[in-house]
């Protein structure tokens, strides 16, 4: 037991950024990150036992957490949008993201990416990451002729909405 | 704007990410050293006051043991001498153990903060087991050389198994704080309370501080 909590530990320390990506994506408000957070970990750890070797550890970890992050996002939807002007109180007294503050562009893609529908984002977000077509089919369930065209859709509508911002 | 930009631009977000949760670790362990500082200060006020109350009662054992002295008094003597000196050795270690809370700060690195942590908390049970050796000396102090010639058998009698009762008592206590008995209860009574708890809270913390630094 100590020993798979271990193997766990540090297989999720390794892909954090992973989740913590698809989080930020899904989530405005802190607490919902750390809600999602935590509730990626338990499916992750649920489902940990039944891991298939065969997949790579970093498509089991995108196809839970962005299972998971979608269900989230539903639930939460109606709630999260009365509670807009206090996460983004919350969130610009985050001194921890000052990082990010220093750079526009990826804000303003984050940003973009949180205004997507929920299927959008994870492909958006797979692509983004460097996953192959055949990967990112796999993970979400379509076909790879589908995610191709989707991706192409999503990016031209990023594209737009730079040049327009 | 092209493919690869946007690609750019999402590749630049790891590196901020990494930034952000180092950042972040770094945050954590500095409040978290501080938590330790102050859950461990929490003990000085207590500490304090138990010297305030031990300081004149030890004098007072010392002059009961001087009456004891002078009047030729050899169990009192001996039992509140023995006492005195045991109560000393405790007041002694309660100075050390304000020196040592007084001497933890968050500034410090951690494997110092660990180390008063524990040199605090062997004290701290130091001075928990000079408590029970005392115990027996307390039936010495109230024996009488004239009672004994009186009544050997009766009041010798009656002494020397209170006498032995208390050195059992003491010695079973003194056995039963042993730290191979984690789940005695004698163990948890005496470890417990605003002297122990702190300690046991600190290292808690030490340990998830730990877990961060891995």
């Amino acid at each position: 037991m100590d020993k798979n909590r271990d193997i766990f530990i540090s297989i999720l320390d390794n892909h954090k950024g992973i989740i913590f990506k698809i989080v930020n994506s899904y989530c405005k408000d802190v607490t919902d990150k750390q809600d999602l957070i935590q509730e990626i970990i338990i499916q992750l750890w649920i489902s940990f036992a039944k891991y298939n070797n065969q997949f790579k550890l970093s498509t089991w970890i995108y196809r839970i957490a962005l299972n998971t992050s979608i269900s989230f996002y539903r639930r939460n939807k109606v709630r999260k949008e009365k509670t807009v002007l206090a996460s983004a109180i919350l969130e610009t007294t985050l001194k921890s993201d000052e990082p990010f503050q220093e750079d526009p562009d990826l804000i303003k893609l984050q940003g973009f990416i949180q205004e997507l529908k929920e299927l959008d984002k994870a492909l958006i977000l797979l692509y983004l990451d460097g996953l192959s077509q055949k990967e990112i089919s796999k993970i979400i369930g379509i076909t790879s002729t589908n995610v191709g065209s989707k991706i192409e859709r999503i990016k031209k509508m990023l594209k737009q909405k730079f040049k327009k911002y | 704007m092209k493919d690869i930009e946007l690609v750019n631009i999402w590749k630049s977000y790891d590196q901020k990410l990494d930034e952000v949760l180092s950042l972040n670790k770094e945050i954590v362990f500095e409040l978290t050293k501080e938590k330790i500082s102050k859950t461990i200060r929490t003990m000085r006020r207590p500490k304090k006051v138990i010297l305030l109350i031990g300081i004149p009662y030890t004098l007072f054992l010392y002059l009961l043991t001087f009456i004891g002295y002078n009047s030729k008094g050899i169990f009192v003597m001996f039992g509140f001498g023995s006492i005195s000196l045991i109560m000393t050795a405790i007041i002694i270690g309660y100075f050390y153990h304000i020196y040592l809370i007084n001497s933890i700060s968050s500034t410090q690195e951690i494997f110092d903060v660990q180390k008063k942590i524990s040199e605090l908390k062997i004290s701290s049970f130091n001075v928990v087991r000079l408590a029970i050796i005392q115990i027996p000396f307390w039936s010495i102090c109230w024996m009488s050389l004239d009672a004994f010639k009186k009544s050997p058998i009766i009041y010798g009698g009656v002494n020397l198994i209170v006498l032995l009762v208390l050195i059992y008592l003491s010695y079973w206590l003194y056995k039963s704080l042993n730290p191979r008995y984690t789940n005695s209860k004698v163990r948890k009574f005496f470890l417990s309370g605003t002297e122990w708890e702190p300690i046991k809270k600190a290292c808690e913390i030490l340990e998830q501080l730990k877990d961060i630094r891995k």
